[in-house]
């Protein structure tokens, strides 16, 4: 049966939530948990809904880096669907949810690209469920060369509807002179959250619970950068460069000011008492001097995490949908920790040390 | 044995060669306690390498795997295409108790800071970061290693050598003299004692022929 697009959510959360049912059940984490080896983990998994796309990729083997593109095919066959629910505004919704992919595809191109690497394995690495696919991305990595490719960016945008080209334009001068793809990168990050930030001007509950998911994500990246490079020297840079637009902190100017702080515990206190995330921030500074800025990087994807699953109170809204990409996001990530854990030979209580919140995800189940 | 003459001036020869090796096995012999001095603390430094190589090895695995399996593995390898630059090592050499040993130091550190890594930081997590530095410190720790490993086994090699010139003369050189000096000496001692009784006999042999000859003067 054909399915016609929608312009509102009704059906998409009816079947959002009969997505949300396949997602695993807490009897297979323990069963993975108590696996003995990796290779057991795995034939628990072949078992739940990841058999179908383990099995896609059994005859290149069943090592980690397999199993971490069986997951990728997952997410992007599961997040396609959703996409494929709706039209309009809802669809526009769902896209500026899942073009945080964009900007990473084709970064991953141009490294690539640039270090020389074959255009099978750039291909294998790409996610391409933001508004790139795959016909897209394949174009641009089938340019002969970097240069090449930035120039079929800039050039055919409009057909190809790529919307990062008047990034690439506006400072591919400078990446000329510079070399340094940093300057393309972070370009395609400020342009990508500007563009999200325009998209949802609007003051509906839908584009305000994206707004919201896109304003963790972007204060997320702006606390964690902060936390990295306060106190370095930047030779030349200016610190407002690596500023993402479009969280809390709303200038370039108020994130220079923090980075001026210098010490890690001055860019705490600031970010502590201008951000809403204290309890997040409270967390990862206490283990700051043990695990450095991951620390801050985990506690912000966690409160992300926390946040996205409390979305879904209404039933006609998008927050079904945000609740279940997060789920999805979360079920992934921790799926991956059991495995790669089990593949070092980490024992049971490492590797839920290292899991993203399962205690907290049984006790709401 | 090889061929000894039995002779005074051989004689004096193998004393002084014999003096000659047992000054050489002295000298050896210090050679190798001053290289065994300057062997034993390279051994606790490699040692002391070996382990911390071992620990930010296994930090580094650690880390990787982390980041590869909170960020997912294609973001990981993602930012490794964009990591570049060189790892500039300087080797010179040195003399230590005459033994030629190359001094292998790092360029400039390998320790890069986040801003240096090739790529763009807002859109590569932390984790990864985490992950690179311990790889670039085991290229600190391993370059250490080379120096250091190689200077154990040139000095190895040297002990070794040394050791070999100080038992061959130890146990095979100066014996070997002891054992001809004392063969001259007893030949030349034997001689000396053939040359007296051959002395005496033709004295006896005399007397007897001046008695014989008294005699017949007395008749």
């Amino acid at each position: 049966m054909v399915q016609v697009p929608l312009k509102d959510y009704s059906y998409a959360n009816a079947r959002v939530r009969a997505m949300s049912a396949r997602l695993l059940d807490e009897s297979v984490y323990r069963e993975l948990l108590d696996a003995l080896d990796y290779n057991r983990a795995l034939a628990v998994l072949e078992e739940t809904e990841y058999g179908e796309d383990i099995e896609h990729f059994m005859m290149e083997g069943a090592r980690p880096t397999i199993i971490d593109r069986a997951f990728n095919r997952n997410l992007i066959r599961n997040f396609a669907r959703i996409k494929d629910f709706f039209m309009g505004r809802p669809e526009e919704m769902v896209n500026a949810l899942l073009s945080r992919w964009d900007p990473y595809n084709l970064k991953t191109v141009m490294r690539g690209m640039r270090a020389l690497v074959p255009k099978t394995e750039i291909v294998r690495n790409l996610v391409p469920i933001g508004s790139l696919d795959l016909t897209v991305l394949g174009e641009i990595v089938g340019q002969p060369d970097l240069r090449a490719s930035l120039d079929a960016i800039v050039m055919f945008s409009p057909q190809w509807w790529i919307p990062y080209g008047q990034a690439i334009t506006a400072h591919l001068a400078e990446y000329l002179r510079e070399h340094d793809l940093a300057v393309l990168e972070l370009a395609l990050d400020k342009f990508h959250y500007e563009k999200i930030d325009a998209l949802l001007k609007r003051s509906d509950a839908n584009t305000t619970l994206v707004r919201e998911v896109v304003t963790m994500e972007v204060d997320a990246i702006n606390i964690v950068t902060l936390m990295r490079i306060c106190g370095l020297e930047l030779e030349g840079a200016k610190a407002e460069d690596y500023f993402v637009p479009g969280g809390t902190i709303a200038t370039a100017k108020e994130f220079a000011r923090i980075m001026e702080l210098g010490q890690p515990e001055k860019v705490y206190e600031a970010l502590y008492l201008k951000t809403p995330y204290r309890e997040a921030l409270e967390k990862a500074w206490k283990n700051f001097d043990e695990r450095g800025e991951s620390a801050f990087e985990d506690e912000m994807e966690k409160h992300t995490i926390r946040t996205c699953l409390k979305m879904s109170k209404d039933p006609l809204g998008i927050g079904i949908i945000i609740t279940y990409m997060w789920k999805k996001y979360l079920e992934i990530t921790n799926l991956r920790i059991i495995l790669r854990g089990k593949s070092i030979g980490l024992i049971e209580s490492q590797i839920r040390k290292e899991l993203f919140m399962k205690d907290e995800d049984t006790r709401e189940k | 044995m090889e061929q000894v003459h039995p002779t005074r001036s051989e004689l004096l020869k193998r004393k002084a060669n014999r003096s000659l090796a047992d000054q050489g096995m002295n000298l050896l012999k210090r050679k190798r306690d001053a290289l065994l001095a300057e062997f034993m603390p390279i051994i606790d430094e490699t040692m002391r390498l070996s382990l911390r190589l071992e620990r930010v090895t296994a930090d580094a695995q650690y880390d990787l795997a982390m980041a590869k399996a909170k960020d997912s593995g294609p973001k990981v390898r993602s930012a490794s295409y964009a990591a570049q630059g060189e790892v500039l090592v300087d080797i010179t050499g040195t003399h230590v108790m005459g033994v030629p040993i190359p001094v292998i130091r790092k360029g400039q550190s390998t320790l890069r800071n986040v801003l240096k890594r090739g790529y763009g930081i807002t859109g590569v997590s932390s984790r990864v970061d985490a992950a690179a530095e311990k790889f670039e410190e085991i290229i600190d720790v391993i370059i250490e290693s080379a120096d250091i490993e190689t200077r154990l086994r040139r000095l190895g090699e040297e002990l070794r050598k040394t050791n070999r010139r100080v038992n061959a003369l130890e146990n095979v050189v100066i014996p070997d003299y002891d054992e001809q000096i004392k063969f001259i000496q007893m030949s030349l001692e034997e001689r000396a004692r053939e040359d007296i009784f051959r002395l005496k006999k033709v004295k006896k042999a005399l007397e007897r022929k001046e008695a014989a000859r008294l005699e017949r003067l007395k008749a």
